[in-house]
């Protein structure tokens, strides 16, 4: 009996061997495409058996309003429990205001920067979109300020400096590029409120005013820019206005950030 | 020669190393089981801690709102098209989360054979290997039985043929073995199969960034079967080295210690003169297949699969050559 299972073991493993063999093969030939690639550029997806659903573009109404969204995660909500950020918020209030569908593109991303948002602005393909807008929300800034946060704290007086320099040619770059796709539509432009996940020390309380008083002064001085200040809002209720990551506003932030717009804006529609 | 090689294969099972590597895997996957296993839950727990959530089912609502985010992002006409693929990817695998309702903070069963052949490509896997291999004509050489092969009227290099292919077979045994091992053990600790969830792979190294632009998902049984697949290339090429090692010293210790040292030590020199091109042709740096396909950046730019598949089989053959060298004009005294 013995005899006969040691006699086995060698046809059982020669024949596991050769039929584990295509599989082995198959795995590496499928390990160099996918290493390699296939066409250039396009998605090679296997079927996986879930397909994708179509994608859901709204259909662009020519009726109605059309608003669009700049800037970084604050334009884009993130920390909002409902997902909609101050920009959405903003959105239904104001299809309330004016009775009418509002037609919203939200076109902020995470982390943006000034000059980064000054490049897409210059993209040719978006020059339509900008030229059909009647209103244009922006929330920029923040990222710039907060990148002197990692730096000793006597350096960061002159880092402040040579990034705000940098600031104020690309807002004037931003403002002219807006006006000549775009000579009517309303901008509505937010201050910043909170630099830091943890506090804020005075110093950098005073460099984030000094921001917001350089944004101010060259939004107003362009006709149907109105800078929206936030600061004031925040000041007393930080903890209840910040979501979990401490340094976005929650839901009940970006509401009160949209009823401020709403409140400013109310005027011009009358 | 099939009855050589069917020999040789008998005498390694016979020998019981190959079970005490079946003894190795079974402790040590279900440490790694477990050990996986209770990791995640206590981030899931913090996880829920953290955003405030009780409810485990809310995975769902968390995983719908990443999945509205990315689809908002896709709408984006700032993204660039390199951008855009990495977010398809992984829209597509929420979506299949959603579908299949599996909550994707959970770990399932073929998540974890895939992982450990990760884990284990560039030491476990080639200790195993050196274990195998390391006394395949040393022991011969130790217990004297060398003599007698010697005096059967079999040509020195048919002997060493065999040996050479028997140990060939049971590398993928070994492979083998490690599947099933982990797909037992996994399947009862995690429960969930997971096989067909799509997993991002497509990742290149180009001029030291991590290129996405071809990056693509496949399932994970596929996944799975290109992880084992590089374990084998790794396991026939330390298997190679191994055996030279075999043929040139006599004891078996020492055989294993000069692997293993080698093994080590190489390992160790990467991580210190990682910018000296000559490092790259060490079999050591090569050993990480299964990074190429996990998207893990290398220690060492400029490496690719192919290349490193040619390294290790470059030592491999050499190895061979210096194995078949030595034995056949080797002089069997004492």
């Amino acid at each position: 009996m013995l005899k006969t299972i040691k006699k086995l073991f060698w046809p059982i493993t020669l024949a596991s061997v050769i039929i584990a063999m295509p599989f082995f093969i198959f795995g590496i030939l499928q390990s160099f495409q996918v290493t390699q690639g296939a066409a250039e550029g396009d998605l090679v997806t296997e079927d996986t058996g879930i397909v994708e659903e179509p994608e859901e573009r709204e259909e662009e109404k020519d009726e109605g309003y059309s608003v669009i969204t700049l800037g970084d995660s604050l334009a884009r909500g993130t920390g909002d429990e409902e997902n909609l950020g101050f920009a959405g918020r903003t959105v239904t209030k104001l299809e309330d205001l004016l009775d009418l569908p509002v037609n919203h593109n939200n076109y902020a991303v995470d982390g943006l920067r000034t000059s980064e948002m000054l490049e897409l602005l210059n993209d040719q393909d978006f020059a339509e979109e900008l030229e059909k807008a009647q209103l244009i929300m922006i929330s920029i800034g923040g990222n710039d300020v907060r990148s002197i946060q990692g730096l000793p704290a006597g350096e960061r007086e002159e880092a402040y400096r040579e990034i705000e320099e940098g600031y104020r040619e690309d807002l004037d770059e931003i403002i002219l590029g807006i006006r000549e796709e775009n000579p009517r539509a309303l901008v509505v432009f937010l201050g910043l409120y909170n630099l830091d996940y943890t506090g804020q020390t005075p110093e950098e309380t005073e460099l984030l005013l000094r921001w917001n008083a350089v944004t101010y002064q060259k939004i107003e001085g362009e006709s149907n820019f109105v800078w929206i200040p936030v600061y004031d809002l925040f000041q007393f209720q930080l903890g209840e206005m910040l979501s979990q990551d401490q340094l976005h506003p929650n839901g009940l932030g970006y509401e009160k950030i949209a009823e401020r717009i709403i409140e400013v804006i109310t005027p011009y529609f009358q | 020669m099939y009855n050589l090689v069917g020999n040789e294969v008998y005498k390694i099972i016979m020998k019981k190393r190959l079970w005490v590597i079946v003894g190795i895997l079974l402790i040590l996957i279900g440490l790694f089981a477990y050990g996986e296993h209770y990791t995640r839950e206590r981030t899931q727990n913090q996880i829920a801690e953290r955003i405030g959530i009780d409810d485990v089912e809310d995975w769902r609502e968390i995983t719908n709102q990443q999945l509205m985010d990315l689809e908002r992002r896709l709408d984006n006409p700032f993204i660039p098209e390199e951008g855009r693929a990495g977010i398809r990817v992984r829209a597509e695998q929420l979506r299949y989360y959603l579908a299949e309702d599996i909550n994707p903070t959970t770990f399932s069963a073929a998540q974890f054979i895939s992982n450990f052949m990760e884990q284990s490509i560039f030491l476990f896997l080639p200790l195993l290997i050196i274990l195998l291999a390391s006394d395949i004509v040393s022991k011969e050489a130790t217990t004297g039985t060398i003599k007698l092969l010697m005096t059967r009227p079999v040509p020195r290099w048919k002997i060493l043929m065999s040996k050479l292919l028997a140990l060939t077979i049971l590398e993928m045994i070994v492979i083998l073995l490690m599947a099933t091992i982990a797909l037992g053990i996994s399947y009862i600790t995690f429960g969930i199969g997971g096989f067909r969830e799509p997993v991002i792979t497509g990742f290149r190294v180009v001029e030291g960034e991590l290129d996405v632009s071809n990056i693509q998902t496949v399932s994970r049984g596929t996944y799975i079967l290109m992880t084992y697949s590089l374990g084998y290339v790794v396991a026939f090429s330390i298997g190679k080295m191994a055996l030279m090692v075999s043929v040139l010293v006599k004891s078996t210790a020492a055989s294993i210690g000069i692997m293993m040292s080698s093994l080590i030590g190489g390992t160790f020199l990467t991580f210190f003169i990682s910018d000296w091109e000559i490092t790259r042709y060490l079999f050591n740096v090569n050993l990480r297949l299964t990074d190429f396909i996990s998207g893990d950046l290398q220690p060492v730019e400029g490496l690719s699969l192919g290349f490193s598949i040619t390294i290790l089989l470059l030592w491999a053959l050499a190895s061979t050559v210096a194995a078949f060298g030595v034995f056949s004009y080797k002089d069997i005294l004492d």
